[in-house]
Protein backbone atom coordinates (compact mmCIF):
# COMPACT_ATOMS: atom_id res chain seq x y z
CA UNK A 1 0.00 0.00 0.00
CA UNK A 2 1.27 3.63 -0.63
CA UNK A 3 2.01 5.24 2.40
CA UNK A 4 0.02 7.66 3.81
CA UNK A 5 2.71 10.64 4.50
CA UNK A 6 3.73 9.69 0.77
CA UNK A 7 0.08 9.87 -0.47
CA UNK A 8 -0.39 13.42 1.65
CA UNK A 9 2.37 14.77 -0.14
CA UNK A 10 1.65 14.14 -3.76
CA UNK A 11 -2.19 15.23 -3.37
CA UNK A 12 -1.16 18.22 -1.44
CA UNK A 13 1.46 18.88 -4.50
CA UNK A 14 -1.42 18.71 -7.16
CA UNK A 15 -3.88 20.54 -4.82
CA UNK A 16 -1.68 23.84 -4.71
CA UNK A 17 -2.06 25.14 -8.08
CA UNK A 18 -6.06 24.49 -7.70
CA UNK A 19 -6.81 27.14 -4.87
CA UNK A 20 -5.81 30.03 -6.52
CA UNK A 21 -8.41 28.53 -9.45
CA UNK A 22 -10.92 28.29 -7.28
CA UNK A 23 -10.57 31.66 -5.38
CA UNK A 24 -10.49 33.44 -8.40
CA UNK A 25 -13.57 31.64 -9.81
CA UNK A 26 -15.55 31.96 -6.32
CA UNK A 27 -14.97 35.52 -5.76
CA UNK A 28 -16.67 36.37 -9.37
CA UNK A 29 -19.04 37.24 -6.47
CA UNK A 30 -17.70 39.63 -4.22
CA UNK A 31 -16.88 37.77 -1.24
CA UNK A 32 -14.88 38.07 2.47
CA UNK A 33 -11.90 35.63 3.67
CA UNK A 34 -13.85 33.47 5.94
CA UNK A 35 -16.55 33.39 3.80
CA UNK A 36 -14.58 31.87 0.71
CA UNK A 37 -13.19 29.66 3.35
CA UNK A 38 -16.38 28.07 4.23
CA UNK A 39 -17.31 28.07 0.42
CA UNK A 40 -14.71 25.97 -0.61
CA UNK A 41 -14.96 23.62 2.57
CA UNK A 42 -18.57 23.05 1.46
CA UNK A 43 -17.61 22.50 -2.35
CA UNK A 44 -14.39 19.96 -0.73
CA UNK A 45 -11.60 21.84 -1.77
CA UNK A 46 -10.53 22.37 1.92
CA UNK A 47 -8.11 24.59 2.56
CA UNK A 48 -6.22 25.93 5.87
CA UNK A 49 -7.21 29.34 6.99
CA UNK A 50 -3.09 30.25 7.61
CA UNK A 51 -3.17 29.00 3.75
CA UNK A 52 -6.01 31.02 2.36
CA UNK A 53 -5.55 34.80 4.25
CA UNK A 54 -1.87 35.09 3.42
CA UNK A 55 -2.72 33.17 -0.14
CA UNK A 56 -6.01 36.47 -0.70
CA UNK A 57 -3.32 39.12 0.21
CA UNK A 58 -0.73 37.77 -2.51
CA UNK A 59 -3.47 37.58 -5.46
CA UNK A 60 -4.32 41.45 -3.98
CA UNK A 61 -0.80 42.80 -4.56
CA UNK A 62 -0.28 40.54 -7.83
CA UNK A 63 -4.09 42.98 -8.75
CA UNK A 64 -5.43 39.54 -9.93
CA UNK A 65 -8.25 40.39 -6.28
CA UNK A 66 -9.65 43.90 -6.37
CA UNK A 67 -10.15 44.21 -2.43
CA UNK A 68 -11.74 47.20 -0.11
CA UNK A 69 -12.71 47.08 3.88
CA UNK A 70 -16.42 46.75 4.32
CA UNK A 71 -17.17 48.64 6.86
CA UNK A 72 -21.20 49.07 6.61
CA UNK A 73 -21.44 45.62 9.19
CA UNK A 74 -20.75 45.64 12.91
CA UNK A 75 -17.26 45.03 12.24
CA UNK A 76 -14.87 45.94 9.30
CA UNK A 77 -14.16 42.77 6.96
CA UNK A 78 -11.40 42.83 3.53
CA UNK A 79 -14.32 42.44 0.77
CA UNK A 80 -12.20 40.95 -2.43
CA UNK A 81 -13.44 40.72 -5.58
CA UNK A 82 -11.58 39.49 -9.26
CA UNK A 83 -10.62 41.72 -11.02
CA UNK A 84 -10.18 41.77 -14.89
CA UNK A 85 -6.65 40.60 -14.81
CA UNK A 86 -8.06 37.65 -12.08
CA UNK A 87 -10.21 36.78 -14.73
CA UNK A 88 -8.35 36.88 -17.74
CA UNK A 89 -5.56 34.25 -15.39
CA UNK A 90 -8.26 32.11 -14.51
CA UNK A 91 -9.02 31.50 -17.95
CA UNK A 92 -5.72 30.76 -18.95
CA UNK A 93 -5.26 28.63 -15.65
CA UNK A 94 -8.31 26.80 -17.16
CA UNK A 95 -7.04 26.00 -20.33
CA UNK A 96 -4.21 25.05 -19.39
CA UNK A 97 -6.29 22.56 -16.69
CA UNK A 98 -7.76 21.18 -19.62
CA UNK A 99 -5.41 20.55 -21.66
CA UNK A 100 -3.10 18.88 -19.05
CA UNK A 101 -6.37 16.36 -18.31
CA UNK A 102 -6.76 15.92 -22.01
CA UNK A 103 -3.11 15.02 -22.52
CA UNK A 104 -3.52 12.78 -18.80
CA UNK A 105 -6.39 10.63 -20.70
CA UNK A 106 -4.79 10.42 -23.56
CA UNK A 107 -1.82 8.72 -21.82
CA UNK A 108 -3.96 6.52 -19.81
CA UNK A 109 -6.08 5.14 -22.88
CA UNK A 110 -4.90 2.08 -24.26
CA UNK A 111 -3.65 3.19 -28.06
CA UNK A 112 -1.05 5.49 -27.08
CA UNK A 113 0.87 2.87 -24.57
CA UNK A 114 2.55 1.29 -27.63
CA UNK A 115 4.54 4.46 -28.58
CA UNK A 116 6.21 3.74 -25.38
CA UNK A 117 7.39 0.10 -26.29
CA UNK A 118 8.59 1.46 -30.12
CA UNK A 119 10.97 3.70 -28.81
CA UNK A 120 14.65 3.14 -29.50
CA UNK B 1 -10.48 40.63 21.76
CA UNK B 2 -8.84 39.31 24.38
CA UNK B 3 -5.78 39.49 25.24
CA UNK B 4 -4.19 36.03 23.86
CA UNK B 5 -5.45 37.19 20.26
CA UNK B 6 -4.27 40.71 20.38
CA UNK B 7 -1.04 39.09 21.80
CA UNK B 8 -1.01 36.77 18.57
CA UNK B 9 -1.62 39.79 16.80
CA UNK B 10 1.33 42.04 17.99
CA UNK B 11 3.48 38.53 17.26
CA UNK B 12 2.45 38.52 13.48
CA UNK B 13 2.88 42.16 13.13
CA UNK B 14 6.67 42.41 14.53
CA UNK B 15 7.29 39.96 11.66
CA UNK B 16 5.79 41.84 8.76
CA UNK B 17 7.67 44.48 7.59
CA UNK B 18 6.69 48.30 8.35
CA UNK B 19 4.52 49.19 5.29
CA UNK B 20 2.06 46.67 5.56
CA UNK B 21 2.15 46.21 9.13
CA UNK B 22 -1.35 47.83 9.91
CA UNK B 23 -3.13 46.26 7.02
CA UNK B 24 -1.74 42.74 8.24
CA UNK B 25 -3.03 43.42 11.53
CA UNK B 26 -6.60 44.68 10.55
CA UNK B 27 -6.42 41.51 7.78
CA UNK B 28 -5.48 38.58 11.10
CA UNK B 29 -8.02 40.69 13.42
CA UNK B 30 -10.85 40.33 11.28
CA UNK B 31 -9.96 36.44 10.06
CA UNK B 32 -9.44 35.38 14.29
CA UNK B 33 -12.99 37.17 14.75
CA UNK B 34 -14.76 35.50 12.23
CA UNK B 35 -12.95 32.24 12.89
CA UNK B 36 -13.87 32.61 16.16
CA UNK B 37 -17.34 33.30 15.70
CA UNK B 38 -17.71 30.01 13.37
CA UNK B 39 -16.27 28.34 16.65
CA UNK B 40 -18.97 29.82 18.88
CA UNK B 41 -22.09 29.31 16.49
CA UNK B 42 -20.83 25.46 16.24
CA UNK B 43 -20.89 25.50 20.33
CA UNK B 44 -17.62 25.76 21.50
CA UNK B 45 -17.28 27.83 24.44
CA UNK B 46 -15.06 31.42 24.25
CA UNK B 47 -11.91 30.20 25.48
CA UNK B 48 -11.96 27.02 23.85
CA UNK B 49 -12.88 28.99 20.37
CA UNK B 50 -9.78 31.23 20.30
CA UNK B 51 -7.49 28.76 21.09
CA UNK B 52 -8.94 26.61 18.61
CA UNK B 53 -8.19 29.43 15.83
CA UNK B 54 -4.51 30.45 17.38
CA UNK B 55 -3.70 27.01 16.82
CA UNK B 56 -5.24 27.00 13.32
CA UNK B 57 -3.65 29.84 12.28
CA UNK B 58 -0.32 28.64 13.82
CA UNK B 59 2.72 29.87 14.30
CA UNK B 60 2.58 34.09 13.92
CA UNK B 61 6.05 34.04 12.85
CA UNK B 62 5.52 31.35 9.89
CA UNK B 63 2.16 33.25 8.91
CA UNK B 64 3.75 36.86 8.62
CA UNK B 65 6.48 35.27 6.50
CA UNK B 66 3.39 33.64 4.36
CA UNK B 67 1.43 37.62 4.64
CA UNK B 68 4.61 39.19 3.52
CA UNK B 69 6.48 36.06 1.38
CA UNK B 70 9.50 35.98 3.18
CA UNK B 71 11.83 33.19 3.24
CA UNK B 72 11.84 30.71 6.05
CA UNK B 73 14.84 29.66 5.27
CA UNK B 74 19.06 31.19 6.14
CA UNK B 75 20.04 29.87 2.60
CA UNK B 76 17.42 28.71 -0.17
CA UNK B 77 18.31 26.54 -3.10
CA UNK B 78 18.82 29.06 -4.88
CA UNK B 79 22.35 29.87 -3.52
CA UNK B 80 22.53 26.77 -1.71
CA UNK B 81 24.76 24.84 -3.53
CA UNK B 82 27.49 28.04 -4.24
CA UNK B 83 27.25 27.86 -0.45
CA UNK B 84 28.55 24.74 -0.11
CA UNK B 85 31.13 24.72 -3.00
CA UNK B 86 32.49 27.74 -1.15
CA UNK B 87 32.48 26.57 1.88
CA UNK B 88 34.86 23.58 1.14
CA UNK B 89 37.09 25.80 -1.15
CA UNK B 90 37.29 27.36 2.00
CA UNK B 91 38.43 24.99 4.29
CA UNK B 92 39.96 22.81 2.03
CA UNK B 93 42.63 25.94 1.42
CA UNK B 94 42.95 28.18 4.01
CA UNK B 95 42.40 25.18 6.71
CA UNK B 96 45.66 23.83 6.40
CA UNK B 97 47.77 27.18 5.40
CA UNK B 98 46.39 28.28 8.71
CA UNK B 99 47.89 25.21 11.05
CA UNK B 100 50.78 24.83 9.28
CA UNK B 101 51.61 27.90 10.25
CA UNK B 102 50.46 28.66 13.59
CA UNK B 103 52.38 25.31 14.32
CA UNK B 104 55.70 25.88 12.42
CA UNK B 105 55.54 29.49 14.77
CA UNK B 106 54.57 27.61 18.01
CA UNK B 107 57.66 25.65 17.37
CA UNK B 108 60.00 28.14 16.31
CA UNK B 109 59.56 30.25 19.29
CA UNK B 110 60.40 27.47 21.55
CA UNK B 111 57.26 25.33 22.30
CA UNK B 112 56.52 21.78 23.27
CA UNK B 113 55.09 19.29 21.58
CA UNK B 114 51.80 19.29 23.41
CA UNK B 115 51.82 23.60 22.75
CA UNK B 116 52.58 22.81 19.32
CA UNK B 117 49.75 20.56 18.01
CA UNK B 118 46.94 22.04 20.32
CA UNK B 119 47.81 25.22 19.29
CA UNK B 120 47.69 24.35 15.49
CA UNK B 121 44.13 22.52 16.09
CA UNK B 122 42.76 25.41 18.65
CA UNK B 123 43.83 28.29 15.60
CA UNK B 124 42.08 25.46 12.75
CA UNK B 125 38.97 24.79 14.83
CA UNK B 126 38.69 29.12 15.78
CA UNK B 127 39.17 29.69 11.95
CA UNK B 128 37.23 27.23 10.66
CA UNK B 129 33.99 28.80 12.92
CA UNK B 130 34.84 31.87 11.62
CA UNK B 131 34.86 30.73 7.95
CA UNK B 132 31.51 29.38 8.75
CA UNK B 133 29.98 32.21 10.07
CA UNK B 134 30.76 34.78 8.02
CA UNK B 135 29.98 33.26 4.67
CA UNK B 136 26.79 31.79 5.81
CA UNK B 137 25.77 35.44 7.13
CA UNK B 138 26.78 37.10 3.63
CA UNK B 139 24.71 34.35 1.85
CA UNK B 140 21.48 34.99 4.42
CA UNK B 141 22.29 38.78 3.32
CA UNK B 142 22.09 37.74 -0.06
CA UNK B 143 19.11 35.59 -0.02
CA UNK B 144 17.11 38.29 1.68
CA UNK B 145 18.37 41.02 -0.69
CA UNK B 146 15.63 41.97 -3.26
CA UNK B 147 17.62 41.20 -6.73
CA UNK B 148 19.08 37.76 -5.17
CA UNK B 149 17.88 35.35 -7.71
CA UNK B 150 19.52 37.24 -10.73
CA UNK B 151 23.24 36.86 -9.03
CA UNK B 152 22.56 32.90 -9.05
CA UNK B 153 25.97 31.45 -9.83
CA UNK B 154 25.15 29.49 -13.52
CA UNK B 155 26.12 26.33 -13.70
CA UNK B 156 28.11 25.51 -16.86
CA UNK B 157 28.63 20.87 -17.02
CA UNK B 158 32.50 21.92 -17.86
CA UNK B 159 32.71 22.71 -14.41
CA UNK B 160 32.35 18.86 -13.37
CA UNK B 161 34.97 16.63 -11.54
CA UNK B 162 36.84 14.25 -13.52
CA UNK B 163 35.43 10.88 -13.14
CA UNK B 164 38.32 9.13 -11.47
CA UNK B 165 40.08 6.44 -13.91
CA UNK B 166 41.43 4.05 -10.97
CA UNK B 167 44.36 2.13 -11.97
CA UNK B 168 47.96 3.25 -11.52
CA UNK B 169 49.82 5.77 -14.36
CA UNK B 170 53.17 4.22 -15.20
CA UNK B 171 54.45 7.80 -14.59
CA UNK B 172 53.41 7.68 -11.03
CA UNK B 173 55.52 4.25 -10.55
CA UNK B 174 58.64 5.47 -12.27
CA UNK B 175 58.45 8.75 -10.37
CA UNK B 176 57.76 6.41 -6.85
CA UNK B 177 60.55 4.27 -7.13
CA UNK B 178 63.17 7.05 -8.18
CA UNK B 179 62.32 8.79 -5.18
CA UNK B 180 63.04 6.09 -2.81
CA UNK B 181 66.51 4.74 -4.68
CA UNK B 182 67.48 8.54 -4.36
CA UNK B 183 66.83 8.29 -0.79
CA UNK B 184 68.38 4.30 -0.95
CA UNK B 185 71.50 6.19 -2.34
CA UNK B 186 71.84 8.65 -0.60
CA UNK B 187 71.81 7.37 2.81
CA UNK B 188 75.23 6.22 2.44
CA UNK B 189 76.63 8.49 0.01
CA UNK B 190 76.22 11.38 2.29
CA UNK B 191 78.94 9.37 4.66
CA UNK B 192 81.02 9.27 2.22
CA UNK B 193 80.77 12.72 0.47
CA UNK B 194 80.92 15.86 2.25
CA UNK B 195 81.26 19.57 1.63
CA UNK B 196 83.51 19.33 4.89
CA UNK B 197 86.74 17.70 6.07
CA UNK B 198 87.53 17.16 9.68
CA UNK B 199 91.29 17.88 10.72
CA UNK B 200 92.19 14.48 9.49
CA UNK B 201 91.01 15.45 5.84
CA UNK B 202 87.88 12.68 6.45
CA UNK B 203 84.92 14.07 5.12
CA UNK B 204 82.20 14.73 7.65
CA UNK B 205 78.59 13.20 7.39
CA UNK B 206 75.21 15.10 7.32
CA UNK B 207 73.72 12.37 9.23
CA UNK B 208 74.70 11.55 12.59
CA UNK B 209 76.76 8.45 12.43
CA UNK B 210 75.49 7.05 15.14
CA UNK B 211 73.14 6.00 13.29
CA UNK B 212 74.68 3.65 11.44
CA UNK B 213 74.00 0.21 13.19
CA UNK B 214 70.29 0.40 13.13
CA UNK B 215 68.27 3.23 11.58
CA UNK B 216 69.94 3.92 8.72
CA UNK B 217 69.89 0.50 7.89
CA UNK B 218 66.00 0.35 8.66
CA UNK B 219 65.05 3.39 6.96
CA UNK B 220 66.56 2.21 3.96
CA UNK B 221 65.47 -1.20 4.44
CA UNK B 222 61.87 0.93 4.61
CA UNK B 223 62.76 3.28 0.97
CA UNK B 224 63.62 -0.57 -0.54
CA UNK B 225 60.30 -1.81 0.59
CA UNK B 226 58.44 0.77 -0.68
CA UNK B 227 59.66 0.93 -4.08
CA UNK B 228 58.77 -2.81 -3.99
CA UNK B 229 54.88 -2.23 -3.23
CA UNK B 230 54.98 0.38 -5.90
CA UNK B 231 55.71 -1.80 -8.70
CA UNK B 232 53.58 -4.49 -7.02
CA UNK B 233 51.02 -2.17 -7.07
CA UNK B 234 51.08 -1.45 -10.41
CA UNK B 235 51.19 -4.79 -11.55
CA UNK B 236 48.10 -5.46 -9.67
CA UNK B 237 46.23 -2.50 -11.22
CA UNK B 238 45.72 -0.03 -8.26
CA UNK B 239 45.33 -0.23 -4.49
CA UNK B 240 44.08 -2.80 -2.81
CA UNK B 241 43.35 -3.43 1.04
CA UNK B 242 46.15 -5.21 1.19
CA UNK B 243 48.28 -3.09 -0.35
CA UNK B 244 47.21 -0.02 1.69
CA UNK B 245 47.53 -2.03 4.61
CA UNK B 246 51.39 -2.98 4.18
CA UNK B 247 52.13 0.92 2.49
CA UNK B 248 50.85 2.19 6.02
CA UNK B 249 53.58 -0.21 8.12
CA UNK B 250 56.14 0.75 5.36
CA UNK B 251 55.19 4.91 5.71
CA UNK B 252 55.50 4.48 9.45
CA UNK B 253 58.55 2.65 9.36
CA UNK B 254 59.98 5.36 7.66
CA UNK B 255 58.28 8.68 8.96
CA UNK B 256 58.41 7.89 12.64
CA UNK B 257 61.84 7.44 12.90
CA UNK B 258 62.96 10.15 10.88
CA UNK B 259 60.70 12.71 12.52
CA UNK B 260 61.44 11.03 16.29
CA UNK B 261 65.11 11.82 15.64
CA UNK B 262 64.73 15.57 13.97
CA UNK B 263 62.71 16.13 16.91
CA UNK B 264 65.16 14.61 19.50
CA UNK B 265 68.29 16.75 17.61
CA UNK B 266 69.81 13.60 17.11
CA UNK B 267 69.44 13.23 13.30
CA UNK B 268 72.07 15.95 12.09
CA UNK B 269 75.69 14.75 12.63
CA UNK B 270 77.37 17.76 15.24
CA UNK B 271 80.39 18.13 13.68
CA UNK B 272 78.06 18.83 10.26
CA UNK B 273 76.50 21.36 12.59
CA UNK B 274 78.98 23.05 13.99
CA UNK B 275 80.88 23.57 10.89
CA UNK B 276 76.89 25.68 9.27
CA UNK B 277 77.09 27.39 12.56
CA UNK B 278 81.06 28.45 11.67
CA UNK B 279 80.06 29.25 8.22
CA UNK B 280 77.58 31.67 9.52
CA UNK B 281 74.26 29.83 10.12
CA UNK B 282 73.62 30.38 13.97
CA UNK B 283 70.10 28.19 13.64
CA UNK B 284 70.89 25.61 11.62
CA UNK B 285 69.77 22.58 13.53
CA UNK B 286 66.35 24.27 14.08
CA UNK B 287 65.40 25.33 10.70
CA UNK B 288 66.93 21.80 9.58
CA UNK B 289 65.10 19.53 11.98
CA UNK B 290 61.82 21.88 11.50
CA UNK B 291 61.79 21.42 7.83
CA UNK B 292 62.76 17.43 8.06
CA UNK B 293 59.62 17.40 10.96
CA UNK B 294 57.29 19.18 8.69
CA UNK B 295 57.87 18.11 5.34
CA UNK B 296 58.15 14.31 6.68
CA UNK B 297 54.61 14.56 8.50
CA UNK B 298 52.99 16.34 5.28
CA UNK B 299 54.49 13.66 3.06
CA UNK B 300 53.42 11.09 5.44
CA UNK B 301 49.63 12.38 5.70
CA UNK B 302 49.13 12.39 1.81
CA UNK B 303 50.55 9.36 1.77
CA UNK B 304 48.44 7.54 3.99
CA UNK B 305 45.03 9.65 3.16
CA UNK B 306 45.46 9.14 -1.08
CA UNK B 307 45.25 5.21 -0.61
CA UNK B 308 42.19 5.24 1.21
CA UNK B 309 40.71 7.65 -1.34
CA UNK B 310 41.51 5.44 -4.22
CA UNK B 311 41.04 1.73 -3.32
CA UNK B 312 37.49 2.03 -3.75
CA UNK B 313 37.54 3.22 -7.26
CA UNK B 314 40.76 0.90 -8.29
CA UNK B 315 38.96 -1.81 -6.76
CA UNK B 316 35.91 -1.03 -8.75
CA UNK B 317 37.91 -0.01 -11.83
CA UNK B 318 39.55 -3.90 -11.45
CA UNK B 319 36.01 -5.86 -11.50
CA UNK B 320 34.91 -3.48 -14.63
CA UNK B 321 38.61 -4.15 -16.52
CA UNK B 322 39.99 -6.93 -15.14
CA UNK B 323 43.83 -7.51 -16.19
CA UNK B 324 45.96 -10.45 -15.89
CA UNK B 325 48.63 -9.84 -13.47
CA UNK B 326 51.97 -10.54 -15.02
Amino acid sequence: MIDDEVLAGHQQELRRGTVVMAALATLETPGYGYGLLAVLEKSGLSVDANTLYPLLRRLEKQGLLAAEWDTTESRPRKMYKTSDAGRNLLGTLEAEWNHLATSLNALRSEESNPHLKELP
Amino acid sequence: MSTLSSRYITAVSRSVPESQRSDVEAEVAAAIEDLTEARLAAGSTPEDAERAVLLELGDPMRLAADYSNKPLYLIGPDHFPTYIRLLKILAATVLPVIGVAVMLGSFLSGGDAGEIISGGIIAVMGVALHIFFWTTLIFAIIERSPDSKQIRAKWDPSTLPDTPPGGVRLGDTLAAVLVALVGIIYLPWQHFSSPFRDANGEPIPTLNAELWPVWIPLLMAGLLATAVLEIFRYRAGGWSWRFVAVNTVLELVVAVPLIWLAATNTLLEPRFVTELVGHGWADAALHLNVSVIVITAGVVTWNLIDPLRKVRIDTAARAKHPRPLG
